[in-house]
Parts: structure tokens; C-alpha cells; sequence
């Protein structure tokens, strides 16, 4: 249901060609070595770090820790589990203390100082892992745990970070727009389609989280800046959890927040580099547009005998030109920042390299 | 280094994107172009995200080609990116770019290197004869090169032509991002590297498809307007500043000559358009006027080696040397541009 047309692309879908005739959509990332396939963790690292991240009211970290527990034990996976608080859920850390000492394994605890979020959240589980690989998980049920052995594998196939989505899912007419809505939005602010925006099972190399920017108010945002970055990005189907609640309506205020942060994030993917091609356009037609009103002003003054000083049009003309002249140069001097900072953002990541080797090792 | 074969006396540095039919002709073109003279030289191929089999190619002819680098990168960066990672990634004393498309021709490389040779810094290659469609290839590319040549002051007829020729110093110290791919000349120009042209051949695209449409234009345009702020102006970014100021400042004393004028001439008459004018006008000047001042703040904010890099240039004579020598001159030292020891020379 909630995903339309439904094919996971299985693997980073390269788009069509952005020659230099596009926008090169450049990222704030720096340049970084190729990640090494295995992960750069030491080789006594558990298999996987699963990470369940609570910011939210209606979570029940309790509930999903049980059963975590049970189907890690009956998979027999090298794992650990960490369970990261958001400040305001930090009562549920003593809960989550006092389970634990009677079901004989404590989890890694994290707890934030102050309220930062569901992204905040999750990075400082991440940065609280050992694991060689880390999945993601709601603190409520979510998805069947089955997805950790999914996700896990399409990590172990290569691919820097995993996005699950729920194949079968039961919404609202409601959410389904809304949701709808919120996927073209991903779309266009990203150029990539998530089949599953809310689903909050993901995985990924922990190196990953490392270099991608730290931006964003949503989990999604990691996958999106990740394939920036120049990570592969991969979707993976996973199972609805049986006892998962129904999605919530937010306050309004939610969906605006939201949606600004996409924007925002749309402008920042498309047009960091060039801040002087946005701008520049949108100057030029505020420009254009308040010279022709201008010029009309002119020829009835002059050829109509109409005079100027009571016309407010010419206010709006002026209004026009001016405010287009100092958006060009506002854009201009995000030209200057960028190219001030270009030595130290070389924006592209080397995946693999071939040929005789030279640092050393020889 | 030590222990290492010795670095290489030429890189060519390419650039590809869904070119995996050209690949294995390329390699053998510049194989055998370059063979024959009896240098060191490695061949650099950056796959910049290829949907095709591009890299599959690249690492299977990895062992038929010994002087073969391959470099895949993360995901579709655009050419810029691509041609920078090859340029960082070459030790070449002379660095050669050229297109994956095989619109160039590798056999023209040797002339090329032989310019650098004799003292260019920057060899760029002219297509004369171009074989590319007149009306959406070459009538842009013209009123490019002409814009391109007047603003930026570059004395080159063609600055589109992708296959290059610098010292390897150089190129590898300027600052390339976003689509700067095209300017890469103007930005060496900047320190008074000496350009010299070299005709090349130039054949119809045998594989693939063009990447290049005309709508770039605009963005050509705004490129180039920030080509020239940083190329003319980078120690002089208030005067920068202030030629947009021009135009509201001088409507704006207009409009306070009108607003006199309305003022002192008989009958009461409505000031709010004449005063609203000259208000707006000077508003403005005094906003830009502010930005030139951050800029020019942001500037001595920004990184030391911004200062060095691309921009500073010299030639140097040594007592008793015959001739005199590009070094470059970067964080204060002196770098000399021919790979070889002397004093100052990169460690």
C-alpha cells in the first residue's frame, strides 16, 4: 500500500548523465580514502551493533528489548545491542537497567544531555557501537526482527548502507497521502525515491556516519547525504511487524517542519556549488521583469506626457531591479565562500582504485 | 618514496562516464603514442559513476595495461570532480587530460609534450577542424571561446578542447570544483603561467553518446561572472562589489534631483514616489556596499594557501644557471615545476 509502484532498486541506481551541462550536484563532503570492504573495525568487533533508538513518546523500548533478546539469542548472531535515549526518554534508561539485570544481558546505554532529536539519537548510538556493521531499529514494533538478518545481508554484499521498506503495510487513507506527499518530496529534494520513508529499520557501516555532513532532523537524511557522499545506497523489502501500531497524525506544525527541512536540504544537495546559478536566475528575472515595467514608465512619460511622480508603479519597478541586483550579489558572495573553501571540500569519494600501488606497502 | 619505482614522467588523465566501448581503443591509442618514446608515463582513468560496464572494462585491461591507474569513483560527480581526482591521484611532471570519447586523438600527445617542454606551462590543443554538429556544438562553443577569451583574457582559440598538457606542479595546485572543468586555463592563467596552442586532431564520436546539450548557457554565464570576480579581482574584491552599486547610485541621485526638483516647484505635489525612489536606490547601494566589505573580510578569513596556490608564479635564475625557471611558489616555499632536486624543491 504504501509503496505504489514497487520495485526496490537493487542497487544505487545511477541517474542520467549530469555532464557538466547540469548542475553538478555537489555535496559538503570531504574527500575521503576508499572504505575498505570489511570495515575499518578491529577484527574482534562483534558481527553487528543493533542500535534502537528512542525519541519518541509513544515508544515502548522495554517490549522491543525483550524480543530483541529472544530472536538474537535463537539466531545465534555475534552481535551486541546498544539503545540510545533521546534526553527526554531518559526514565526509560533505568527501566531499560533494572529489565536487564534479571534477563542476565545489559545493553549499551546511551542517553542524550538534551532533547536533540531522532537523528541526534541515532548517531550517538552509532558512535556508541563496536560492531562491524550496525542496523537500526525503532524502540516500538516496527518491523518483524527478521529485517536485522535482511538488512545484514545486503551489508555483507557490499552495499554501504541498507534502507528497509515495508512490503506489506497497513495505512490510513490519511497517512497514505501524506506519506505519498512526503515521498515526492524526498524525490525531488534528493533525486532518489524511497519506497518507505518512516520505516526506521536501516543499516550501515559505521564508517559511513563518519563522513557523511551532520544535517537533518530525520532519519532519512543519512541514506540521502550517504549517497551524496558517493555511498551505495541500497532498499531492502522487509516483513510489517505483526503487533505494529498504526501510524499517528502529527500536529501541522510537524508535516511544516518537515517539509522546510526538505527544502532546505533540496537547495543544499542542488546548489551549494553554484550558489550564483539560483540566484543569479532569480535576480535576473526580478531584474528584467522591473526594467520592462520601468521602460513602459519611461515611454508614457515620454511620449504620453504621463507624469511619474505620482505613479506608485514606478516604486514597485525600482523594487524590482533593486531587490535583482542584490540577489546577484548575494550570489556572488556565496560564490566567493565556496571557492574561499574549495581546496579543503574535494567533493568526490574514491570506491575503488586498480593499478600498481605506492604509498609503502608497495 | 624510497623503495617505489620512480614516479612517472607523464600522466594523461581521463576522465570517463559510460564510455566502456572507447575504453580499450583509448588505452591502446595512448599505449602506443606514448611506448615509442621511451618514458615513464601512467594512464589515469577516473570512471566517474558509470552506469555501463565502464569500470568492469577498466579493471580487466588493469593487467594487460602495467602503467593503467583506475579510479572509480562513489557515484555520477561530474566531469569536474572526475578530472580532479585523476589530477591528484598523478605524479607526472607533465600532466595530459584529454576526453574518454576518443573525439581526441592520443597520437597528438608526444607534440604536446614536447611544448611543455620547451617552457609552456599550460599546451592546450586546438580542434581546427572540428566534427561535431555546427548548430548545437560548435556555434555555442564559439561564442563561449570568444566570451571566454574576452573576459577571462585567455589568448587560446579553443578552450573546450579537453586534451591538455601542463606541468604536473601546476595543475595539481589549483583549486577545481563545481563545473570549473572549463576554466582550468584562465585559473592557471592567474599566477602568468605562459599558454601556448597546439592544433590537434579531432574525429566524430565513433561510440556513445554527446553529453553536452545547449542549455548549459546560462549556467556558462553565471560560471563565468564568478570566473572573473576570482580571476581579476581576488585582491580587489570591494572595487568588485562596487560596479554593482553603480547603476542604483547613480539612479538614486537622479531621483534626489527629481525630488528637489518637485520639491521647489510650485503647487503642492506628492513627494511619496520621488522620496520612495531615491530611498530604494540609495538603500541599495549602501547593501552592496556591505557585501563587498564581508567579502573582502571572508577573504582574509578564508584558508592561507587560497593566497598561494594558483597564484603565485615566478621564474627563477640561478647564479650561474643558463635560462631561468617556472617554480611555484606555495606556503612560502618554492616548488619547482620540472620534478627535479634543487634548492627548495618539494622534499
Amino acid at each position: 500500500m504504501g509503496r505504489g509502484d514497487a520495485e526496490a532498486s537493487p542497487e544505487t541506481e545511477p541517474k542520467e548523465r549530469r555532464s557538466s551541462a547540469v548542475d553538478t550536484l555537489g555535496s559538503e563532503g570531504t574527500r575521503t580514502a576508499a572504505v575498505p570492504p570489511t570495515g575499518n573495525r578491529p577484527a574482534g568487533a562483534p558481527r553487528v551493533s543493533v542500535v534502537v533508538f528512542c525519541s519518541r513518546n509513544e515508544d515502548r523500548p522495554l517490549e522491543v528489548l525483550t524480543e530483541l533478546r529472544r530472536w538474537l539469542a535463537a539466531s545465534g548472531l555475534d552481535h551486541e545491542v546498544v539503545i540510545a535515549f533521546d534526553a527526554d526518554r531518559a526514565a526509560f534508561a533505568g527501566l531499560v537497567e533494572r529489565q536487564a539485570e534479571g534477563a542476565g544481558s545489559r545493553p549499551r546505554l546511551v542517553v542524550l544531555s538534551a532533547r536533540q532529536g531522532q537523528l541526534a539519537t541515532i548517531r550517538a548510538g552509532v558512535a556508541a557501537s563496536t560492531g562491524r556493521f550496525v542496523v537500526t531499529l525503532p524502540a516500538f514494533p516496527q518491523v518483524d526482527l527478521s529485517a536485522i538478518g535482511s538488512v545484514l545481508e545486503r551489508l555483507e554484499q557490499g552495499a554501504d548502507y541498507v534502507v528497509g521498506y515495508r512490503a506489506s503495510r497497513r495505512v490510513s487513507a490519511f497517512n497514505w497521502l501524506v506519506s505519498g506527499l512526503f515521498r515526492r518530496m524526498v524525490r525531488l529534494a534528493s533525486g532518489r525515491d524511497f519506497g518507505d520513508i518512516a520505516c526506521g529499520a536501516h543499516g550501515m557501516r559505521p564508517e559511513v556516519l563518519k563522513a557523511i555532513p551532520v544535517y537533518g532532523d530525520h532519519q532519512l537524511f543519512l541514506p540521502i547525504l550517504a549517497e551524496r557522499e558517493g555511498f551505495s545506497v541500497v532498499e531492502t523489502p522487509l516483513e510489517e511487524h505483526k503487533t505494529a501500531p498504526p501510524l499517528r497524525v502529527f500536529s501541522p506544525g510537524i508535516y511544516l517542519a518537515r517539509a522546510l527541512s526538505l527544502f532546505t536540504l533540496a537547495f543544499l544537495i542542488r546548489f551549494t556549488q553554484k550558489p550564483l546559478r539560483p540566484f543569479g536566475a532569480l535576480g535576473a528575472v526580478l531584474f528584467v521583469v522591473g526594467s520592462l515595467v520601468a521602460v513602459v514608465l519611461a515611454w508614457q512619460r515620454v511620449f504620453q506626457g504621463r507624469g511619474l511622480a505620482d505613479r506608485p508603479m514606478l516604486l514597485l519597478a525600482l523594487l524590482l531591479i533593486t531587490t535583482g541586483i542584490q540577489v546577484i550579489v548575494l550570489g556572488l558572495l556565496g560564490e566567493l565562500l565556496i571557492y574561499l573553501h574549495s581546496r579543503d571540500q574535494m567533493q568526490y569519494r574514491v570506491r575503488e582504485r586498480t593499478g600498481v600501488t605506492r604509498d609503502g606497502s608497495g | 618514496m624510497s623503495g617505489l619505482e620512480p614516479a612517472p614522467e607523464v600522466s594523461v588523465v581521463v576522465p570517463v562516464y559510460n564510455e566502456c566501448e572507447s575504453i580499450p581503443h583509448l588505452l591502446e591509442q595512448v599505449a602506443a603514442a606514448l611506448r615509442p618514446l621511451g618514458r615513464r608515463f601512467e594512464i589515469i582513468l577516473v570512471d566517474d559513476g558509470s552506469s555501463d560496464a565502464s569500470w568492469q572494462v577498466i579493471r580487466g585491461l588493469t593487467p594487460r595495461f602495467p602503467e593503467l591507474i583506475g579510479l572509480s569513483l562513489g557515484r555520477n560527480y561530474g566531469q569536474t570532480a572526475g578530472l580532479m581526482a585523476g589530477i591528484h591521484e598523478s605524479r607526472g611532471a607533465i600532466v595530459v587530460t584529454m576526453d574518454g570519447d576518443l573525439q581526441n586523438d592520443p597520437a597528438d600527445i608526444p607534440r604536446l609534450m614536447a611544448k611543455v617542454e620547451e617552457g609552456f606551462e599550460v599546451v592546450s590543443g586546438w580542434r581546427r577542424r572540428r566534427q561535431d554538429k555546427w548548430l548545437s556544438r560548435r556555434l555555442p562553443s564559439l561564442i563561449a571561446n570568444a566570451l571566454i577569451k574576452r573576459v577571462a583574457r585567455v589568448p587560446i582559440h579553443d578552450q573546450g578542447c579537453a586534451l591538455k598538457a601542463y606541468r604536473g606542479e601546476l595543475v595539481r595546485s589549483i583549486a577545481l570544483y563545481s563545473d570549473f572543468h572549463r576554466f582550468v586555463v584562465p585559473l592557471t592563467q592567474m599566477g602568468g603561467s605562459r599558454v601556448a596552442e597546439v592544433e590537434t586532431h579531432h574525429r566524430a564520436r565513433e561510440f556513445g553518446q554527446s553529453k553536452y546539450g545547449i542549455s548549459r548557457t546560462f549556467k556558462v554565464m553565471a560560471d563565468l561572472v564568478t570566473l572573473v570576480m576570482i580571476t581579476r579581482f581576488p585582491d580587489r574584491l570591494l572595487p568588485w562589489f562596487l560596479r554593482f552599486a553603480v547603476l542604483p547610485m547613480g539612479l538614486g541621485a537622479v531621483a534626489a534631483a527629481w525630488t528637489l526638483a518637485v520639491m521647489l516647484a510650485p503647487g503642492s505635489r506628492s513627494l511619496m514616489v520621488p522620496i520612495g525612489s531615491t530611498v530604494l536606490l540609495f538603500q541599495t547601494s549602501v547593501a552592496i556596499v556591505a557585501f563587498g566589505l564581508v567579502a573582502e573580510r571572508m577573504r582574509h578569513l578564508a584558508p592561507a594557501h587560497w593566497r598561494t596556490a594558483e597564484r603565485w608564479m615566478a621564474r627563477i635564475s640561478e647564479p650561474g644557471g643558463q635560462g631561468s625557471q617556472a617554480v611555484l611558489i606555495r606556503d612560502g616555499e618554492v616548488v619547482r615545476m620540472d620534478g627535479e632536486a634543487g634548492p627548495g624543491a618539494q622534499a
